[in-house]
């Protein structure tokens, strides 16, 4: 099939929706399929930019190239999935959260525009009409699965996918150290575990690693750890390689991921492959789809006290850390997360 | 349901300020409201219904938290221009309490920031070349307020950030759903009757029987053909009319009395407090409630006067042309004095008959103006203009695509404008236009 791959990019910003992009265009072409990304570049402010864009996107034609048929388009992120395909199938990794479960919150900018209710209310338009057009959905996750019928009232399937060189990642043996590798973003949550970390009682050491969205949110968060006295139990490690990455989580003792109602969360999947065990949040979205409190991880309260406690009980007992981490690794076996499954499901 | 509520409030000298008085109970118990203050002090009596907040201009957060926000525009600069400034940007329910808003513009563009130019250009956006006509020969003193806004009443610019419209008057219903740009409701306008029915007028046959005139009494009330007709009538010394509220020209009307030598019978009283107006209408035999030109909506003033079972001369126009002639009585256009002079005559001969326009003019209050309805009626129509919300969009997005559209040699076919309406439509959630 020729197949397409309509997405959103923000120039000069790369994430897990490009990996995401990529990893599911390679799989297409290893399964035979001709696959390439139509990428929509995106800005979402001031807010009378996004009708703009929604528009745009509609105003396209990917029915066929150079004379010959596009057979399918794959649309996974706002606004690009809106482009009209008479057989569109979509993989939603999120759809426009400010205008959903992040509307009155602290992380939602729509809320403080004068006309942003408006805006909101072409969006959930847009969202209801158009991703209706599709022959299927699917969701990059059950989190999503479930915004998608809670704000729309749209049925998908949750359908998984592996994180990026998911056969390369291993593990080693366990150093004194968390890690957290994500971006630097308020909706990670850097600052609760910081916070975490002036509550533990053990000496708890943090390794972040990932570059930051926001340098003020980064300066902040150095600020706090020195004002609460944790500096120097924690490692900037900034953006490391693939190679690196894969090496932290082999000897960590554990991976901390408690972001706010995350999507999906590849670093859930990333510590499971790693046999490292999980401490995330009640109310971390994605990652809950994978972590069972006690068995391969803690899901804790996202509170500095309760993320505290967690820590310092994987910091006490390491034999009960490796047992989790295992845990972890032989769930993620089971479940049997492959590109495979997701392009037979993709493309039948 | 939260919703944001943008009026005058109490003591504003403005009956739209006593419309949201008279309402808010009812509306507090269907939703929660929040009243936007655009003035720095308020009867605070408000407070036990509604949250009041001082209007800062850029809370924008939390006019989005409520479901909706009504803004309540009128004539009057002063306590409306700050309101159809938010409306413009935050887009909303408009209760137009005036149908032509051509003195709201004069008082926002002229009176204040002097700026002839930007008026200019609204009456030419609106109404083009005969508008831009008109804007000068109004600079030229060639027009008045009253003229233009009989002629070109602005009320589109008024409705610029508008998804739906609440008007009191079907008049003004026919005349925007005409128009078609947005969902209209009309409901009666709402006063609550008091429970008991007014004592009985003293009915002593010697005593002078007593007219009243009160409100914001601006050119379009007709002081100056009452107190003509008042001075050319040769019962007049059987007659005393007292005025309350504030005048437009003052000075010009005390001039008037004087040299019409109505001193002896006519009493300037100024604002008083209610209460003591309320007295007053008790007290009186015949309310003069012209208006002409009509601004195009309902009085409240009018169903004050009916709850105190008064009768009242009404000018044959716009809303108050609709009621029944059983209970008000008409004065006609153009005829104000020699129509006003007879009703005068007929009220020394046959008080009883306008007493029973008094009484019906109360019955049709208590059957049509229940607040409790209105606020029932109001309610449903949130969803309607929750609905349409999304339409104001098209306005930016069609601007947008016509600026865009100067880059392609030929102008769009038509079916290529057809596709693009059709996927505009779909946007805002409007039917696609036919094939």
């Amino acid at each position: 099939m020729r197949i397409l791959i309509a997405t959103t990019q923000v120039p000069f910003v790369r994430g897990g929706a490009e990996i995401h992009a990529e990893g599911l265009r390679n799989a297409l072409c290893q399964a035979g399929h001709i696959a390439e990304i139509v990428a929509i570049p995106f800005k979402w402010y001031p807010p009378e930019r996004i009708p703009e864009h929604i528009l745009a996107c509609r105003l396209l034609d990917l029915s066929e190239s150079c004379g010959v048929r596009v057979d399918r388009v794959i649309g996974l992120r706002f606004p690009a999935y809106c482009i009209p395909h008479p057989n569109k199938v979509l993989w939603i990794l999120h759809q426009y959260r400010a205008a959903y479960d992040l509307w009155d919150t602290p992380l939602g900018d729509l809320i403080h525009f004068p006309d942003g209710r408006q805006i909101r209310d072409v969006i959930h338009q847009a969202d209801r009409r158009y991703i209706a057009e599709a022959q299927a959905i699917y969701a990059n996750s059950g989190n999503v699965s479930k915004r998608l019928k809670n704000y729309c009232d749209i049925d998908s399937t949750p359908l998984y996918h592996p994180p990026q060189d998911a056969e390369r990642f291993y593990s080693g043996e366990a150093c004194d150290s968390l890690f957290f590798p994500s971006r630097i973003n308020r909706t990670k949550r850097q600052d609760l575990v910081i916070e975490a970390l002036a509550h533990t009682q053990e000496a708890v050491q943090i390794q972040f690693a990932g570059m930051a969205d926001d340098a003020s949110y980064q300066r902040e968060l150095r600020e706090t750890a020195q004002r609460l006295g944790v500096g120097a139990r924690i490692e900037w490690l900034g953006e490391i390689s693939e190679e690196e990455k894969r090496d932290r989580y082999a000897h960590a003792l554990g991976v901390l991921y408690p972001p706010l109602d995350e999507d999906y969360g590849y670093v859930t999947l990333e510590a499971m492959l790693s046999a490292r065990p999980v401490i995330t949040c009640a109310d971390s979205g994605g990652p809950l789809e994978f972590i069972r409190d006690g068995e391969n991880g803690r899901v804790t309260a996202p509170t500095p006290q309760a993320l505290a406690q967690a820590m310092d009980e994987l910091w006490q007992d390491r034999a009960r850390a490796r047992r989790w981490g295992e845990a972890g690794r032989e769930d993620y076996a089971e479940r049997r997360i492959s590109w495979q499954t997701v392009i037979s499901t993709l493309t039948q | 349901m939260k919703i944001n509520w943008f009026s005058p409030l109490p003591p504003a000298r403005t009956d739209i300020g006593h419309y949201t008085a008279r309402i808010v109970s009812a509306l507090s118990r269907r939703a929660e409201i929040t009243l936007w203050a655009c003035q720095d002090d308020w009867d605070s009596s408000l407070e036990q219904y509604a949250t009041i907040r001082r209007w800062s201009g850029d809370a924008w957060t939390d006019l989005n938290r409520a479901d909706l926000t009504f803004y309540h525009i009128g004539n009057n600069r002063l306590f409306h221009q700050a309101i159809w400034e938010t409306s413009r940007r935050h887009p909303g329910v408009v209760v137009l309490h005036d149908l032509r808003l051509q003195h709201l513009f004069l008082g926002i563009y002229l009176d204040i920031q002097g700026q002839r130019d930007a008026y200019e250009r609204v009456m030419t956006d609106y109404y083009g070349h005969a508008g831009r006509r008109a804007a000068r020969q109004f600079f030229a003193g060639e027009l008045n307020a009253e003229a233009l806004a009989e002629r070109w009443p602005l009320t589109e610019h008024a409705l610029e950030g508008a998804c739906a419209v609440l008007v009191h008057t079907h008049d003004a219903l026919e005349t925007l759903a005409a128009s078609n740009r947005w969902p209209v409701g009309c409901l009666p306008l709402p006063y609550p009757s008091s429970l008991t029915p007014p004592l009985p007028r003293p009915c002593d046959p010697s005593a002078p029987r007593r007219l009243i005139v009160f409100g914001y009494l601006g050119a379009n009330r007709q002081l100056d053909k009452l107190l003509q007709a008042l001075a050319g009538l040769p019962e007049r010394l059987r007659l005393q009319l007292d005025i309350y509220g504030q005048l437009d020209q003052p000075d010009r009307v005390r001039a008037q009395i004087r040299a019409l030598g109505l001193g002896g019978i006519v009493n300037l009283h100024g604002f008083v407090s209610e209460s003591e107006l309320d007295r007053a209408l008790d007290h009186a035999d015949l309310a003069v409630n012209l208006r002409y030109p009509s601004m195009g909506e309902a009085s409240g003033s009018q169903l004050r006067i009916w709850d105190h079972a008064l009768p009242s001369l009404v000018t044959r126009t716009g809303w108050y042309a609709t009621l029944p002639e059983t209970t008000v009585a008409f004065v006609r256009p153009e005829h104000e004095v020699a129509d006003i002079q007879q009703h005068l005559r007929q009220l020394l001969i046959d008080p009883e008959h306008f007493a029973s326009l008094g009484c019906n003019g109360r019955r049709r209050l208590q059957a049509q103006h229940a607040p409790d309805q209105y606020a029932e009626a109001l309610c449903r129509f949130i969803p309607v203009a929750q609905n349409h919300r999304r339409i104001g969009l098209l306005d930016p997005l069609i601007a947008r695509l016509r600026h865009e559209s100067v880059a392609f040699p030929q102008p769009f076919r038509p079916n290529d404008w057809r596709r693009l309406a059709g996927e505009l439509n779909t946007l805002v959630g409007m039917p696609a236009p036919p094939p």
